[in-house]
């Protein structure tokens, strides 16, 4: 945009319609001032001219354009019938459907798990290995973290030698 | 959830016509038929005529706004009210299918020998409005398809700036670029037309 002081252009003007609409008035004085003096130009009147057109058109709500009136009624029927031949319950449904899915998703999974073919293949003799030496690991490792003293409840022969011990003993 | 609240004795319709656009959304959202019709009462014209000028086909027309309930219907929680207005996001649900159906059409071919009626109006109503308004669409052909949709949406819809930007997912000072280079093309092209159009005006 040129300085306020200079003669408003065409493409002030455009500017300052498209930012504070068509009503000068409204606009801010320093353009104001600059505006009445454009449209007072041959470019202004024809700007000026060029809203005035734009008006003519307005905000179109759907009635005014003559081939839009036709069968108004009927399709705003269709609108309305919508609801009933699209329901919303269709949604519920289909989230219901997607955990019915999922249920025999996971059913299918261990159908698959359980297939012979699968069970003894290679693959499947190499898992089942690996988890035998993964349930191995940490049954030492759980084992490891507990105490000797732990077991001394469960150790019967703990108890035996001790009473044999003194059933033995030199001094009794 | 349905923000419908009653403080003074209504009817329940009065409410739901009573209500902004945003509210009847909720209601619709918790499944209210009555909501719905009447977002369908205040809009539903209103939009074909806005994919009517998109895609200059009635039977097209309906069938995107048609398709543009049926989403509002089954899919109402796509529809953010902290993110836009409803007509901002009903209006870029219609406009992006009116242009995708646009896309798809093809041009239907003419029978041999076909001959275009000349449907301009006659000469004594020259100076009508239709005259100009059939000018001014024509010249609005000549912009880009981001142009018109720019002065479109300003003009003819009544947008604000802010509305129109968030439709066309541009910022307020981009749109505002945008209308005026489309303005200024509209007047380049207008002018060639002075007397024949402008002039009525004088």
């Amino acid at each position: 945009m040129s300085k306020q002081t200079d003669p408003m252009t065409e493409a002030d003007y455009d500017a300052c319609v498209v930012a504070h609409g068509t009503d000068i008035a409204l606009w801010p004085a320093t353009e104001r001032s600059r505006a009445r003096e454009f449209l007072q130009t041959s470019d202004g009147q024809d700007a000026s001219k060029l809203d005035n057109l734009f008006a003519t058109l307005g905000p179109d709500e759907g009635g005014n354009d003559m081939m839009m009136q036709a069968d108004t009624t009927d399709f705003l029927t269709r609108l309305q019938a919508i609801p009933d031949q699209y329901p919303q319950q269709a949604t519920a449904a289909n989230a219901s459907a997607g955990t019915q899915s999922l249920g025999k998703k996971v059913g299918a999974f261990i159908d698959g798990l359980l297939d012979p073919a699968r069970l003894w293949s290679p693959t499947g003799l190499a898992a089942q290995g690996f988890a035998f030496v993964l349930l191995m690991g940490v049954g030492m490792f759980v084992g490891a973290q507990q105490g000797p003293e732990m077991f001394n409840d469960y150790d019967v022969s703990a108890g035996i030698f001790e009473a044999n011990n003194s059933e033995y003993s030199i001094d009794g | 959830m349905c923000q419908v609240t009653q403080t003074q004795p209504q009817s329940s319709q009065q409410l739901l016509d009573d209500s902004t656009d945003e509210v009847l959304v909720s209601c619709v959202r918790g499944g209210d038929r009555q909501a719905f019709s009447v977002l369908v009462t205040r809009h539903g014209m209103r939009f074909r005529s806005i994919a009517n000028r998109v895609l200059g086909d009635l039977a097209l027309s309906e069938e995107v706004v048609q398709d543009a309930f049926v989403t509002l219907w089954t899919k109402a929680d796509a529809f953010d009210p902290e993110r836009a207005k409803f007509t901002t996001w009903f209006h870029r649900v219609v406009f992006n299918r009116a242009l995708d159906m646009k896309r798809r059409k093809k041009p239907d071919a003419l029978p041999e020998g076909y001959e275009v009626a000349d449907t301009r109006p006659q000469a004594d109503h020259a100076v009508d409005q239709t005259t100009q308004m059939a000018t001014l669409s024509a010249a609005m052909e000549n912009l880009s398809d981001r142009q018109k949709t720019a002065l479109t949406l300003s003009y003819l819809d009544g947008y604000s700036n802010s509305d129109a930007a968030d439709i066309m997912a541009l910022n307020v000072k981009a749109f505002e670029s945008l209308l005026v280079r489309a303005r200024a093309k509209m007047r380049d092209m207008l002018k060639a037309e002075k007397t024949n159009l402008l002039s009525v005006f004088g």
